[in-house]
């Protein structure tokens, strides 16, 4: 049986996952006003980059590198995205929102055929082993997990709110026509937002698989889980997706540990309907981003 | 008011003078070109089944199935814009339904299939009634993850559900193998037909002709359905809820009536196909990930054209068409990745349902009616005019105009 203490640190762990997923496509959506459904697919991206990297049936380099590698690649997949499709149709919210989606499939199916097939695949953990503290062992993967999700969601709150570009970010998801008015160039927020959130993806697919395994379509879930986390949040809001995850997070990890684990993915979502329905703008509006 | 445009319509006041007119307009010969290429179209598919052989008709008749589905989702997101993306939970509902009574309660198809359109219907009410609250992303959201919720449902009452299901609903797996509605002689499907190999035969066309018929009925429904006064609401809607309302019609009555139509027919389709070409199972019905079947609905609506109810019966031919091209080509080796064409299913068809949405949303149908007046008219030697280009006139251009104003409220209230 697993110990509460156990519990909650797989809940923290996995929430620190969902939260910084969910960050990047509450980003994309506050500023660009995009429901970024291949966001998911980006995840799959980072994964897979990983395994080219450091699977030792492939280059077996350092797992830090896999997972510098995979937020790379998710990275530059974004940036193209954004370049080459998005900017194109972006006063196009419902072509938008069907092209991302088939993006994502599309992106997922390419790394089916050409990289991993329809078997799972594991990457090394950056951090192997366990820790015993209090009397409580723990992963020390885990542990990892939470302290880089929390430093990532630190630094995109100073990022945000001190740097001269994440105001600028904060100005554009305000008002595009006020961001253009002061000078600023919306065209240049939405690329670095979006290589922010694809990097942030990228890395969560890497944690994901490292944490458990990967597969081709290993994105799907967490997509459609960042998106009830940035509903349930408030569409838009930074604060509002941390608060969101770790909310759907925990929900889920207990009902699986508890109850039963075939309530995975279930009872988060049954939850997010009945508060969608009570309660339709989220748990927080729309703040400054 | 409806007789004075029957009158304009078809021309004459009384009754003689008035079939004469309709027997002219379905005198083939006089029809419209493209009216005449979709009669040809009807042709085609029910020669279909003389060019091939028994073992090749599950496809076939797999693509009329897809074509109801399509249309389905065409009532409810292409005429008034509210974005399902999760339709397969229709079909589910209704082919579990059938399925569950056949194999658990003793009940034939031939009235479990009704039970499954009537329940699917009442799955539209429920779903229904809350989107007349929920705008654009808020409904997209819901409608993706019914199907998920439902699937997890099918796991979680595996073993048994008290009453509706004693014997579970048998998870990723599904309930097992229903009873057939054609089959040979002795296989206990509800009409046996011949022994042996020609049995076989009978059951493959069989099944083929009644997939074909379902097909045909269900488009002539919503034509008229769509084509009536009743459904003048739907485009309305799609355009402009706010005149539709200030018009004095009640809006979510339209929109509630919509959702219903689409899960009945949807519904109907689900609960046919169980009983005679799908195995009822979440893979099976919802597809990879249980989305996979409400995107492939999705593409092909696209694909042919929104808002249309023929648009997506021509979406899913291209759909299956490029899956039967693409998939024959297994010999054809791509150099450097060494991959064979035939693998790379579906990439070829979702580049193609991308290109489609940025370069032609109105759909292949729309952008062939227009080519096709184009070579008419410079075969006449006139100019053709064209229809006023840009987003806005296609259906699908309406639906993303009501989106963008939703999402416009949404962004702006949170400010």
């Amino acid at each position: 049986m697993t110990s509460a203490a156990n519990v909650i640190v797989t809940a923290i762990s996995i929430s620190s996952l969902y939260a910084i997923i969910a960050i990047g496509f509450t980003l994309i959506f506050g500023v660009g006003g995009v429901l970024n459904f291949s966001h998911g697919a980006l995840i799959t991206i980072g994964a897979e980059a990983s395994y080219l990297l450091s699977n030792p049936t492939n280059l077996g380099l350092h797992p830090a590198l896999g997972l510098v590698g995979g937020m790379v690649t998710a990275a530059v997949v974004g940036a193209i995205l954004y370049l080459g499709v998005v900017q194109f149709v972006e006063d196009e919210p419902v072509t938008l929102l069907i092209l991302t989606f088939i993006i994502g499939f599309f992106i997922q199916h390419a790394c089916r055929v050409f990289i991993t097939g329809t078997s799972d695949f594991s990457v090394d953990q950056v951090t192997p082993g366990e820790t015993t503290i209090a009397g409580v062992t723990l992963f020390d993967i885990d542990i990892f997990i939470f302290v880089l999700a929390a430093v990532l969601i630190a630094a995109t709150g100073v990022f945000v709110s001190r740097t001269k570009t994440g105001k600028a970010i904060l100005a554009v998801s305000m008002s595009e026509k006020g961001a253009a008015v002061v000078g600023i160039d919306a065209r240049k927020i939405n690329l670095i937002t979006w290589l922010l959130a694809s990097a942030f993806a990228g890395i969560a697919g890497v944690l994901l698989t490292m944490k458990q395994t990967g597969a081709w379509s290993m994105g799907t879930q967490p997509l459609i889980l960042a998106f009830s986390i940035v509903i349930l949040g408030g569409l838009g809001s930074i604060k509002g997706s941390v608060v969101g995850a770790y909310i759907i997070g925990f929900t889920e990890t207990i009902t699986t540990s508890y109850i039963s684990s075939s309530l995975q993915g279930f009872t988060a979502l049954v939850l997010l309907i009945v508060l969608l329905l009570v309660k339709p703008e989220g748990l927080f509006g729309r703040e400054a981003a | 008011m409806a007789t004075e445009s029957d009158e304009s319509v078809l021309g004459g006041s009384t009754s003689a003078e008035r079939r004469r007119a309709v027997l002219e307009k379905l005198n083939p010969l006089e029809m419209p070109i493209r009216f005449q290429l979709g009669l040809l179209g009807i042709v085609g598919f029910v020669l279909l089944p003389t060019q091939l052989y028994p073992d090749q008709m599950g496809r076939p008749t797999n693509l009329l199935f897809l074509m109801m589905f399509a249309m389905s989702w065409d009532v409810v997101s292409g005429y008034t814009g509210q974005l399902s993306f999760g339709h397969a939970f229709f079909f589910a509902v209704g082919g579990y339904t059938s399925a569950i009574l056949d194999l658990q309660h003793g009940i034939t198809p031939v009235i479990g299939i009704p039970v499954g359109m009537l329940l699917a219907g009442v799955g539209g009410l429920l779903i229904g009634i809350p989107a007349l609250r929920l705008r654009g992303p808020y409904l997209s959201l819901v409608t993706l993850i019914i199907p998920i919720i439902l699937a997890k449902l099918f796991t979680l009452f595996n073993n048994s559900l008290p009453v509706l299901a004693p014997e579970g609903l048998g998870g990723r797996n599904g309930p097992g193998l229903p009873t057939q509605l054609f089959g040979i002689d002795g296989s206990g499907a509800v009409l046996e037909l011949a022994e042996g190999y020609s049995g076989i035969q009978q059951t493959a066309l069989a099944n083929y002709y009644l997939a074909l018929g379902l097909m045909l009925l269900i488009l002539v429904v919503l034509l008229a359905v769509t084509r009536s006064s009743a459904g003048d609401g739907f485009p309305a809607l799609r355009e402009d809820e706010d005149a539709v309302a200030a018009a004095g019609l009640d809006a979510s009555r339209f929109k509630l009536f919509a959702f219903v139509l689409s899960a009945v027919v949807g519904g109907l389709a689900g609960a046919v196909w169980v009983h005679t070409v799908q195995t009822p199972s979440p893979l099976g019905i919802l597809g990879q990930d249980d989305i996979q079947t409400s995107i492939d609905v999705i593409i092909m609506s696209i694909l042919g054209g929104t808002g249309t109810i023929v648009g997506p019966i021509i979406g899913a031919v291209v759909f299956a068409l490029s899956a039967v091209v693409v998939g024959g080509l297994s010999d054809v080796i791509i150099p450097v990745a060494d991959v064979a064409v035939a693998d790379l299913r579906p990439l070829p068809l979702l580049a193609a349902a991308m290109a489609t949405l940025v370069f032609a949303p109105g759909g292949v149908l729309r952008a062939n009616i227009r080519l096709g007046r184009r070579i008419l008219a410079s075969a006449r030697g006139d100019e053709y005019e064209g229809e006023p280009i840009g987003g806005g006139d296609s259906a699908l251009g309406q639906i993303i105009e009501k989106y963008r104003a939703e999402l416009r409220e949404i962004i702006d209230e949170r400010r």
